[in-house]
């Protein structure tokens, strides 16, 4: 086994082993095998997705971004390539996707032993169907936080969508077809633009005499570097850099998401089925975010920095929209789902301002939030599976019946809004800390208010947990057990995890500094 | 006195007889079923299997003369100093390889609904032998279709393809609604038919000669020249449109299109699946040639003021077909209004082409990506009218109802029907997917920018309504109970299917690859006009139209 | 004096008339078969001016087309569909206007391109050899091919038009 896995090959096995599990499931003979293949594949790809650290524990980040040392476990072979047209199978990683890599191997894995007690789903037919899409779909997130060419990137971008489709499409709730098609029509519409800008692109390099699709040649290649980022260069009569920039913004923007682009994110998680959630809220928000710093800024740094000031302003919007949506929810699920909204806001205003303590910020934030946030889920559907329904004001006193339960929920929601200690507070200040640093002259203003979301979640998280954990006992939940261990086996991976980010945060930035800072650097050059 | 009147005949000689091979393979297996029905009786096995056999042998004769016809870049049957009658080109022969491998599918087709459909086998059966005369006689109008630069043999080439096809159309004699649907079909074609011949017979009037390449060059040089009258321009719009009448017809263009839906619907769904892919290839083979021979010259001497006719043709094709989708409910009519939308993304093709600058490396890309979506574009309707019709002979309906639950149904055809569907929206990984991209890059290699943006804008419309199929499969489920079908037709579908996901990942490549490689060797086909001067041409010297004006 | 000289007009005007008269025959008659029947009058003076163009083929088509294949058609076609021979038309006010419109129109831009070409005859037809001869010489050597395969599709035609036409059973 060892010798078959090399560090050559390692990504390979990461990415299409949950397909061989795929195929498996399909081929197992009942539910319980279906489930036993299921988590046990995803166990095994976070396994093998923990022997990627070394490089990354050792700081072997390079001198400069996309440089040969910096990009480990490296894998190209050509793909589609006819005469100068080339587009290659290319993958590696770097500070930026490995954190994501392990993030999403965690998440899956746990997502998947969520999924344990699929026969009490409301929708309970397909279980084979279930998990084969479920792993599809992790292939698919790994496969976008690893690939290196643009166009490998947009395919693996786009198999998360069919799967994602059909899991929130059959085994949602009561209004799942239509959270499914807004989840679709969104994404797609958002990958479209994607698409244009990677044609543009390519036609736009092949104009200096380079045909790739390599996102890293894209970053450090001087011609392209240059005729990407003249002011003169035109796409149809805009500004091209700008023009490609808005373009990937806005189909990042969708999954991220951000304010206009956000609607279809409640319907979809509300919809969606436990696990499903966790996995759109703990890793699908991320590639948005991800996105941004693969794509849009190492390769047009000058376009992001003109449109600095509006990205800037979304991110606020998005925390404090988002926030005062999520006051308003009197759904348990969908609250949770305005609290992504608001959460990543900070992600998007610690990206807008570029510095490294912004970028250090938004990924810091992304990954907390990829634990929290999937928790928070998950609480809520530990509940949801006694209670059988989500109304917040009908709870009352949970923490009295189920304790173990209530202390780890409040660990959780606590993770969530940003207690000093936890995971949530480090990304949130990182991103304050950058945006009144910012060399920008509105940042401080931003900064100022976007502190206030801060307020906000507060707010909002400490009303939730009065009105469903505290207060007097109510009959109707008394009998309820508490959780269970495998409900507590997922949650407190996740509550340690949290726990320990917040605590010995640089344990978590020494993953991914190198990477961000030699992005800062390109912006200098 | 024997031999001197043998002389005055004009004998091919053995090698044009040769070279035009496929064509004698398709010709050969309409007189060995007619033969066959005399002989050993009217059987409709021995007929389909005629079919099969003689669909396979044409291929084969393809794949044989193939290697040939490129080092001699054509070869073609011409009378004696005549231009060609008959080309048998690597175009000819790749289009004449897709319409034998698809006529061999869709005579499976036809026999897996033989054995399964009770209802009507018993029909289906006793008339089988005509109904394969008819559809190989079409298959072989298609043949032609793509093998001619010859306006005679173009509007023949395009009556062969289309007399069989109105009457295997109407074919269930019961059927009120074939019946509707053919004479539908009779009455349009008769319409676009007039419409061509009346160009044809212009354009002969104009220059005295058939031969498109000849009247291509005659056209641009007239159009080209300052003192031509705006009258006289007119007039040869009027007969290039009459001439691209006939072929949008075939290809359903809007706004030739509205027989497809009802043709569609009426029509079995064998001859549904057979017009949906072979008509459409055929008549976008001919009309690549005659643009890029009788057009593409246009380019090259001016600034084209048509130059955003295909263009706007294939735009308003592609949206008028998703959206007319939309309200559909039986899946035929869906897939009829879809297909008219493909139409309108391989026109697109044909733009570029239409537009390309001589010099330019445009073209070849452009026809690469045309070869790479027929072919995908083939498996991909295969598949979704071979699910339907295995839903249709299970359950009797083919409105979209009919698929509900179908995933718990029957998961099989339900996944090979959402491979096709997503493949058909131009999803990754789904060879559809690859089709379209490599199209968009022709598109965008040739700055026709605003075209990405409507291809891309109708994949976002489509998404829609195939996704609704995708919704009765899967969201929808009314309980009703599993269905088994035919293993034959269960093995087609996942065939199909398996095509389709091979072509957006594993052999994506390789692909496109070839496609490149035949378009290279495609394209001189403009630029081969220098045939011996045709002895009808020199007769009647081509007056240019400036001089024929009334005093 | 040849007799061509004062023989060709006459027959011209003769056949000219034919033409003209079965045509306003066509618009004043109520009664559809005679319609078809006055149809036949001006297709046959038609062939009749082509005979005298020395076109004898295309004068033989448009006997064997539409004086033979076509009006039949039409006949059939008012037989089978109404229920007595004797229908009689009635053009509404609005068919006849428009109708007169087009006819209108359709003669405007025909006498235009009358008058506007220099009739000089050039070449008198008599000169050339038959033109039935040198269509078949065609036909037979530099369009075999369309002749061949026009054949082809009248038999897939043929059985096509036997099946649609035999009863069921």
């Amino acid at each position: 086994m060892l010798t078959v896995i090399s560090d050559q090959n390692i990504l390979n096995w990461i990415v299409f082993l949950p397909m061989i599990g795929m195929v498996l499931c399909l081929a197992a003979p009942n539910a319980k095998a279906v489930k036993i293949v299921g988590i046990g594949t995803t166990f095994l790809t976070f396994l093998l997705s923990l022997r990627l650290f070394p490089p990354f524990w050792n700081h072997l980040f390079g001198s400069a971004y996309g440089t040969a040392e910096s990009i480990h476990f490296g894998f190209a072979r050509d793909w589609i390539s006819i005469g100068k047209f080339n587009i290659e199978y290319r993958v590696g990683l770097d500070g930026l996707s490995f954190p994501m890599v392990i993030l999403t191997t965690l998440t899956s894995f746990l997502a998947a032993i969520a999924s344990w007690n699929f026969e009490d789903w409301r929708v309970n037919k397909g279980i084979r169907g279930y998990f084969a899409l479920f792993l599809l779909l992790e292939t698919g997130m790994l496969g976008t936080f690893v690939a290196l060419d643009f166009f490998l990137f947009y395919i693996f971008w786009e198999v998360m969508l069919l799967p994602m489709y059909f899991l929130i499409g059959v085994w949602g709730g009561p209004r799942k077809e239509y959270a499914a098609i807004k989840f679709f029509l969104y994404t797609f519409l958002g990958s479209v633009l994607i698409l244009i800008a990677l044609l543009a692109m390519y036609f736009k390099a092949s104009d200096v005499g380079v045909h790739t699709f390599n996102l890293i040649d894209y970053a450090t290649n001087p011609a392209i570097h240059q005729i990407f980022n003249a002011e003169s260069t035109q796409f149809l009569r805009w500004n091209f850099g700008l023009a490609m920039f808005v373009m990937l913004f806005i189909g990042f923007a969708v999954k991220v998401p951000v304010f206009p682009f956000h609607t279809w994110l409640p319907d979809a998680h509300v919809e969606a089925p436990t696990p499903i959630s966790m996995i759109l809220a703990g890793v699908l928000l991320k590639l948005g975010g991800y996105g941004l710093l693969r794509i849009c800024y190492p390769i047009f740094p000058a376009a992001g920095h003109t449109a600095a000031y509006a990205l800037a302003l979304l991110g606020l919007i998005n925390i404090i929209y988002g926030a005062l949506c999520a006051m308003a929810q009197t759904d348990f699920k969908r609250l949770v789902a305005y609290s992504s909204v608001s959460h990543m806001g900070y992600v998007l205003l610690g990206i807008a301002i570029m510095t490294d303590t912004g970028f250090q910020g938004a990924m810091f934030q992304m990954l907390a939030h990829g634990i929290s946030s999937p928790m928070c889920f998950f609480l809520v559907g530990v509940i949801y599976d006694r209670a059988h329904h989500r109304e917040i004001n009908k709870f009352g006193g949970v923490w009295l019946s189920m304790p173990v339960y209530g202390s780890l929920a409040t660990l959780g929601f606590f993770a969530s809004l940003g207690l000093p200690g936890l995971c949530g507070f480090i990304g949130e200040i990182w991103v304050l800390l950058g945006a009144f640093n910012a060399p920008f002259p509105w940042a401080k203003p931003v900064a100022i208010v976007a502190a206030f979301g801060v307020v906000l979640t507060a707010g909002y998280i400490l009303w939730l947990i009065q009105r469903v954990y505290l207060g007097k006992e109510k009959a109707e939940y008394s009998g309820f057990p508490d959780a269970s261990a495998r409900e507590v086996f997922v949650l407190s991976i996740m509550g340690a995890l949290a726990i320990f980010m917040g605590v010995l945060p640089m344990f978590t930035f020494r993953l991914m500094n190198g990477t961000l800072d030699n992005i800062v650097k390109l912006f200098n050059s | 006195m024997l031999l001197a009147i043998a002389n005055s005949f004009w004998m091919p000689d053995l090698d044009a007889v040769v070279a035009i091979g496929p064509l004698w393979g398709l010709a050969g297996t309409i007189v060995a079923i007619v033969l066959a029905a005399l002989v050993l009786g009217r059987s409709a096995a021995v007929s389909s299997v005629i079919t099969i056999i003689g669909a396979t042998l044409t291929a084969w004769i393809c794949f044989t003369h193939a290697p040939r016809v490129a080092q001699s870049a054509w070869a073609g049957l011409a009378p004696a100093g005549g231009s060609p009658m008959l080309l048998v080109d690597n175009f000819a022969i790749l289009f004449i390889l897709l319409i034998c491998l698809f006529l061999a599918c869709v005579t499976g087709l036809w026999m897996i609904g033989a054995s399964t459909n009770a209802r009507e086998s018993a029909a289906h059966l006793r008339n089988g032998p005509e109904f394969f005369v008819l559809l190989v006689g079409s298959a072989f109008g298609m043949a032609l279709m793509v093998s001619t630069t010859n306006l005679l043999m173009i509007i023949l080439a395009i009556e062969m393809a289309s007399l069989p096809s109105y009457a295997i159309v109407g074919f269930q004699k019961r059927n009120r609604i074939a019946a509707e649907a053919s004479l539908k079909y009779v009455l349009f074609g008769a319409v676009t038919s007039a419409l061509m011949a009346y160009g044809i017979s212009l354009l002969y009037g104009f220059y005295g000669t058939l031969d498109v390449n000849e009247i291509g060059r005659l056209v641009s040089t007239e159009l080209a020249a300052t003192d031509t009258p705006a009258a006289a321009k007119a007039l040869i719009s009027v007969a290039l449109f009459g001439l691209m009448a006939g072929i949008g017809f075939k290809i359903s263009a809007v706004p030739f299109h509205f027989w497809c839906p009802d043709v569609f619907e009426g029509a079995s769904i064998e001859v549904t699946t057979w017009l949906s892919v072979a008509s459409k290839a055929a008549g976008l083979g001919l009309l690549l040639r005659i643009i890029a021979a009788v057009l593409q010259p246009l380019a090259e001497t001016f600034d084209n003021p048509l130059s955003t006719t295909v263009a706007m043709f294939a735009a308003v094709t592609c949206t008028v077909g998703n959206l007319a989708a939309f309200p559909q409910t039986s899946v035929k009519r869906l897939l009829a209004y879809s297909s008219i939308a493909h139409a309108g993304y391989m026109l697109m093709a044909g733009a570029i082409i239409w537009q390309a600058k001589p010099g330019s490396d445009v073209a070849n890309p452009a026809f690469a990506a045309l070869i790479v979506y027929i072919i995908v574009y083939l498996f991909m309707n295969l598949g979704a009218f071979g699910c339907t019709a295995l839903v249709y002979w299970a359950t009797g309906s083919e409105k979209i109802e009919a698929f509900r639950g179908l995933g718990r149904r029957s998961p099989l055809i339900a996944a090979a029907m959402t491979v096709c569907l997503f493949s058909l929206v131009g999803l990754p990984p789904f060879g559809g997917f690859i089709a379209k991209f490599y199209l968009l890059m022709a598109l965008f290699k040739s700055n026709l920018v605003w075209l990405v943006a409507v291809a891309l804008l109708n994949s976002i419309f489509s998404l829609y309504f195939y996704s609704r199929i995708a919704y009765a499969m899967y969201f929808a489920d009314d309980g009703k109970p599993a269905f088994s079908v035919p293993a034959f037709g269960r093995a087609l579908v996942i065939a199909a299917a398996i095509v389709i996901l091979l072509t957006g990942i594993p052999i994506a490549g390789g692909l496109i690859g070839r496609a490149n490689q035949f378009a290279s060797h495609l394209y001189p086909i403009a630029a081969r006009t220098t045939f011996a001067e045709p002895q009808a041409a020199a007769a009647k010297d081509p007056i240019p139209l400036a001089a024929r004006s009334a005093p | 004096m040849n007799v061509n000289t004062w023989l060709e007009p006459i027959v011209f005007f003769l056949f000219a008339g034919v033409v003209l008269f079965s045509a306003i025959g066509i618009v004043l008659t109520r009664n559809i078969v005679r319609a078809a029947l006055f149809l036949l009058g001006t297709l046959g003076g038609v062939a009749g001016l082509y005979f005298l163009l020395m076109a004898n083929l295309l004068a033989a088509i448009q006997l064997i087309v539409y004086a033979g294949g076509t009006l039949v058609l039409i006949v059939f076609g008012v037989m089978l569909t109404s229920k007595s021979p004797w229908v009689r038309f009635a053009p509404s006010r609005s068919e006849a206007a428009a109708a007169t419109t087009i006819g209108l129109v359709l003669f405007a831009a025909l006498a235009k391109i009358v008058t506007g070409i220099d009739w000089t005859v050039a070449a008198h037809p008599a000169d050339q050899p038959a033109t039935v001869r040198q269509v078949g010489n065609l036909l037979l050597q530099q369009y075999l091919v369309p002749f061949e395969v026009a054949s082809v599709l009248l038999l897939v035609v043929m059985i096509g038009a036997a099946y649609l036409a035999r009863p069921e059973n």
